[in-house]
């Protein structure tokens, strides 16, 4: 009995080391060993290697983008799920339910605005993050499945975005929806100028499939709040892992064959490393090499490499208390618009969709079918196959892929810039098609304007230079500088240069009053 | 290279083994393929789409009212009564009277009164809807029935 | 081997001092983000908490009501105060009016001599307008979920129904209360408004419940119009709908260019009124229960032939267009002529069926809308009480010779036989001028109108040819005293005439 009671106070003493050995089974000491268990030991750190390339820590390798994005995918979800808290999908209490919140509900607006900002943020962060890999050439040997897979995650987040847009159901959303719903319909222009719409309709399918309806309504919310909540998140969260977790298993960060050497030997890393025998099993293959190495590694650790606890975890945790509190201060001057109560009648004027889809808005004045889903499509596609198509693996890792690739690049966006401006500029000032030729086919608008130009003299300054050059690599840099110098310009004169009826304005201020 | 690594003849077990993998994916696609029915209703929750708009002495000549909540425009002329949509046919925002026509907020689209395209990117003209005389006498737009521009309903 | 020697060592060490330098930055990078947010959320905390507009409202209203409370009963209010968010929620009007949480002293008496937000209502409104059962924004408008004045106000572009100054709050008695109910009880200004809606001939062009003339829009939602749905282009005041009805009925074309409405000439006064009136016009749904009733009286009124006398109908739904209707007339703004409808030279010819048919049926394509149940919504009672107006000052026929043609003109049988070929000449000679090519009309009505063509019989065409109309430009045409046509000229003319309702020239 008296045993039994000292046991108890033994343990009772223990109880806090038990209970941390129990969770996360390892020393306290900072010992390379530990570090390696604190990431390997727990199931979402494992995510990490153990040990990555010293490299990684630097500003310049990454910009922390990637892990921006992530940061503010994470304050996504936690804004979300505390907004869910109040917010009802139904037409008759959408818009009171979000009144309420930025009203009476403690920290409502607050959290409101995070939730906003970080949307406008995360995507932001994608796409500079894409930029980022691309031009490191980080999509190359053995990464290229992992670009894929941003394509799709770039996908998910503006999905994320255009169908969180409609929720608040005010005349902002309302409109932007309407006008999102019938791009999908927009297959219809080609069917309809073909005449084969009554048997052939992808485009009423399409729209049908997104909004349960014909037009906006109590179907579409429900919808897109599904979406909005659970699908994408749920896609994006398993789509994010597998993105993670090819970052580890690719590699880790890509970098230039010289960075890889060995420290003192200079030679290529290649050349350094034991080659396997030709008989051994290529699983164990990983493992044998660290113990063929020439020189043990017992009491010194690889200089390379750095352990991920706590040198790359606290690099992180840094990337996202900046993300969180770029989100709070702005969320403390700046509220997330509400405009007023969804009326089927009367349009917004203008009717903006966000502001990353402005670009593709400004297409779409031309021609729906064409800037709306051709020629997005047409860029994610080749987007997803650059890595398939450009196969060269000198330059990986180098920013521009040099001097060359850096000349390439300037020029490429002082054409882009050029032919972007000359889009906007003459349709502008001179009209289009119908207004020179009233009785034109449609079938001309669509296959002739300003967006499938923009995207032909893109694809053909891109060939010319991989004719030139001969280098897939400069051709690539090429296509990708264009499309990114055309989507930025498009983006700003359709956020800032569009007012009432799309008209073209050079400042806010000179929109007739409404 | 040990004969562990050497590719062994197909055996029964193997072929059952593909069959079944085989039959289970079919499976699945097929109930991912019949789940698929799910989002489209077979009938839209909406109202409907043709409506009455009453008696045609409530038209004399010289009508133009929109139909509230239908963004439908509904004429009356010497010709009879028609009823033009008000959807633009680009990316369905509401036009609404101006000058010499309809223009749309959105794109920029311009129609001519009769609903022709002018201007901006709407692929067509904006849809003529049908104008019926139903048994009781009341007029009847249909929303799902298109007729030509310049059809009008001869009351 | 010291690392000095061993090149590889010397390197590693770089590399580990590189990472160390590295890191360092990021602690403190961090260490520093970390406080900002920090800050930043206590920024935010403060602005929720500490500083709302409504917990600094009602700590003065607690000072108040304790410099008030000179008795027992006094204290014990101002002991039970509790800071906190009020509401008024109504579910039947879909109102939550959070308006309460600063206007603390509605209904304390104790209140009328200390200032907003603090002050009673003022008036006996609330005696019967229980707040809980009406709210506020009901008569106020203004956003009332809103916990800052600012957003209650509501005057941004985020909200369709602004705060309206408290001038305008009488276009809520309409809602529920007929005009007569509220007049004398403080909906002074909206009865008058109504008057004016109905003297001034508003419904002459504009529908309302179904009637009235289809000149100008339908306007009955007009108080309930969204912002968007307006320009405010020419708008000088605020953006605000109430601003834009003030300023339209003072400018209508300076407003709305291009705008039909003849200028209703108000004074400020009745501007104010009238103002008030189209703002208590809305297509908000108030539950029956909440309907007075004189209101109940009122809607059905609208549909039944009310009581209206046969001078008001004639004001209401006529007078804009016909004035006093006993003279031809050009008007200057509409920019054509109107005939005399109440001239004896008309009325000593024209049946009560030509009349009554005329009004129910309006002339297609001119200015006369149909005035028809089914149109206009004027019921054939009221027809004929404005047939038996218009009549009321009709003249007997002066001659034997006119008397004898008034009897031929009421008689709808008679048919008159001519030849239109050479009528066709008599009337290029005699009426184009006035009466336009192939009877279209230009300054005089329109011959081929099918309406008319319809109803007026060929003896009253023969009796208004041969006698004219006295009281216009209609000079009689036959024999010598006239324009010295001869009876078998009226007959060719009359069947060129009755030849134009074929030719559909319209």
């Amino acid at each position: 009995m008296k045993r039994g009671l000292a046991a108890f106070a033994a343990n009772l003493r223990n109880l806090p080391a038990t209970v941390r050995q129990s969770v996360i089974r390892r020393g306290s000491s900072g010992s390379a060993r530990n570090s390696s268990l604190a990431v390997f030991g727990n199931v979402f750190l494992h995510l990490h290697a153990t040990r990555i390339h010293r490299r990684t820590l630097r500003f310049t390798a990454t910009m922390g983008l990637g892990m921006i994005a992530a940061s503010a995918f994470g304050i996504l979800c936690v804004t979300g799920l505390l907004l869910m808290v109040y917010y009802k999908p139904s037409t008759d209490l959408a818009y009171d339910s979000i009144k309420d919140i930025v009203t009476v509900v403690p920290s409502g607006r607050f959290v409101r605005n995070i939730h906003r900002f970080a949307a406008h943020i995360m995507v932001a962060a994608v796409l500079l993050h894409m930029a980022r890999v691309f031009f490191a050439g980080a999509y190359k040997r053995g990464r290229e499945f992992n670009w894929v897979v941003g394509i799709v995650l770039l996908i998910l987040t503006l999905g994320l975005s255009f169908t969180g847009y409609l929720l608040p159901w005010d005349q902002l959303g309302y409109w932007a929806i309407t006008v999102g719903s019938n791009i999908a319909a927009s297959p219809r222009e080609l069917t309809d100028a073909l005449g084969i719409t009554g048997w052939f309709d992808p485009g009423g399918f399409q729209k049908e499939l997104l909004l349960g309806a014909s037009e906006v309504g109590q179907e579409a919310l429900t919808r897109f709040y599904l979406l909005h909540v659970v699908v994408l998140p749920v896609a994006m969260v398993a789509l994010l892992a597998v993105h993670f977790w090819r970052v580890r298993k690719d590699g880790g960060l890509a970098r230039p064959d010289e960075i890889r050497t060995r420290s003192g030997e200079g030679a290529p890393a290649t050349d350094s490393l034991p080659t396997a025998p030709a008989e051994a099993p290529h699983k164990t293959y990983g493992l044998m090499c660290v113990v063929a190495d020439r020189r043990p590694a017992t009491d010194l650790d690889p200089v390379d490499t750095v352990p991920s606890w706590p040198f790359l975890l606290r690099a992180e945790l840094l990337v996202f208390m900046v993300t969180f509190f770029a989100c709070v201060a702005l969320s403390l001057f700046w509220d997330a618009p509400l405009k007023t109560l969804a009326n089927a009648a009367i349009p917004e004027n203008p009717a903006k969709a966000p502001w990353y889809f402005l670009g593709l808005q400004e297409l779409v004045s031309y021609s729906a079918l064409m800037g709306g889903l051709v020629v997005p499509a047409l860029s994610m596609l080749g987007l997803g196959l650059i890595p398939y198509l450009d196969r060269e693996t000198a330059d990986a890792g180098h920013y521009f892929a040099g001097r060359p690739g850096r000349r390439i690049a300037w020029l490429s966006a002082l054409f882009a810039a050029l032919f972007a401006v000359l889009a906007v500029a003459v349709p502008v000032n001179f009209g289009w098609l119908r207004n020179w030729f009233p009785d034109i086919d449609q079938l001309v608008i669509i296959l002739v304007n300003p967006g499938t130009l923009l995207t032909f003299f893109y694809a053909a300054w891109s060939l010319i230079v991989l004719w030139r050059s001969g280098s897939t690599r400069l051709g690539a840099i090429a296509l990708f500088t264009c499309f990114l110098v055309g989507f930025v310009i498009l983006t700003y004169v359709g956020t800032s240069l569009r007012g009432p009826n799309w008209d073209f304005y050079w400042s806010q201020a000179d929109w007739p009053v409404h | 290279m040990s004969d562990r690594l050497k590719p062994e003849p197909v055996s029964r077990r193997d072929f059952l083994g593909t069959a079944g993998l085989l039959a289970s994916g079919v499976a699945l696609l097929g109930s991912a393929v019949a789940a698929m029915r799910l989002p489209r209703p077979r009938a839209l929750p909406e109202q409907g789409r043709a409506f009455r708009i009453g008696r045609p002495e409530e038209f004399p000549s010289g009508t133009s009212e929109i139909v509230p909540g239908r963004n439908v425009l509904v004429l009356s002329g010497p010709k009879g009564i028609a009823a033009i949509s008000l959807v633009c046919t680009h990316l369905g925002c509401i036009v609404s009277p101006a000058s010499g026509g309809f223009s749309c907020p959105c794109h920029g689209s311009r129609f001519d009164q009769l609903g022709g395209v002018t201007q901006g990117p709407a692929p067509r003209a904006l849809p003529w809807l049908a104008v019926r005389k139903a048994p009781n006498g009341m007029l009847v737009v249909d929303g799902s029935q298109e007729v030509p521009p310049g059809t009008f309903h001869v009351a | 081997m010291s690392t000095e020697d061993d090149p590889r060592m010397r390197l590693a060490e770089d590399a580990r001092q590189e990472v160390a330098r590295i890191d360092r930055r990021i602690s403190i990078a961090l260490l520093i983000t970390a406080l900002l947010t920090l800050a930043g959320l206590f920024a935010g905390a403060l602005q929720e908490n500490i500083l709302p507009q409504w917990s600094l409202v009602q700590e003065q209203y607690l000072q108040l009501l304790e410099e008030k409370a000179t008795d027992d009963w006094g204290k014990q209010v101002a002991d039970r105060f509790a800071l906190q968010v009020s509401q008024v929620v109504v579910p039947a009007l879909g109102i939550t009016d959070r308006c309460v949480s600063c206007h603390n002293g509605l209904d304390d008496p104790r209140m009328t001599d200390v200032d907003q937000p603090h002050s009673s209502h003022p008036g006996h409104y609330l005696e019967w307008h229980e707040a809980s059962r009406f709210g506020c924004t009901i008569c106020h408008r203004g956003q009332g979920r809103a916990l800052t004045f600012e957003e209650a106000k509501g005057i941004s572009d985020d909200w369709d129904q602004p705060l309206l100054p408290p001038a305008l709050t009488q276009s809520g008695c309409g809602l529920c209360h007929s005009a007569d109910e509220v007049r004398g009880q403080g909906g002074e200004l909206y009865a008058q408004g109504r008057d004016l809606f109905t003297r001034r001939g508003c419904q002459s062009c504009h529908k309302l419940a179904g009637r009235g003339g289809i000149a100008g829009p339908a306007l009955d939602a007009e108080g309930s119009k969204s912002r968007e749905a307006l320009t405010f282009a020419n708008v000088k005041g605020p953006h605000t709908l109430a601003q834009f009805l003030a300023e339209h009925f003072d400018d209508p074309q300076g407003v709305v260019p291009g705008s039909e409405m003849k200028p209703p000439q108000l004074t400020l006064h009745e501007n104010l009124a009238l103002t008030i009136y189209m703002l208590s016009l809305q297509d908000r749904s108030i539950p029956a229960s909440y309907l007075s009733p004189g209101t109940h009286l009122e809607l059905a009124e609208e549909r039944l032939p009310g009581n209206e006398s046969g001078a008001e109908l004639f004001s209401r739904y006529c007078g804009v267009c016909h004035d006093t209707g006993r003279y031809g007339r050009y008007d200057d703004f509409f920019k054509l002529f109107i005939p005399a409808i109440r001239g004896k030279g008309l009325l000593s010819l024209a049946s009560s069926d030509y009349l009554a048919e005329n009004i129910r049926r309006g002339r297609p394509g001119t200015r006369m809308p149909p005035w028809g149940e089914a149109s206009g919504g004027l019921t054939d009672v009221e027809i004929a009480r404005l047939v038996t107006f218009i009549r009321s000052e009709v003249q007997p026929p002066e001659t034997a010779a006119a008397k004898k043609l008034m009897e031929r003109t009421l008689d709808p049988d008679l048919t008159l036989r001519g030849d239109a070929l050479r009528g066709g000449a008599i009337y290029a000679r005699h009426c184009t001028g006035c009466h336009g090519e192939e009877g279209r009309g230009t300054i005089a009505p329109a011959i081929a109108n099918p309406v008319f063509q319809e109803t007026a019989s060929d003896g009253f065409l023969y009796a208004t040819i041969a006698l004219g109309r006295p009281d216009t430009a209609m000079p009689n045409f036959l024999g010598v005293q006239g324009m010295g046509l001869v009876d078998g000229d009226v007959r060719d003319l009359i069947a060129y005439l009755r030849s134009l309702a074929q030719g559909g020239t319209l």
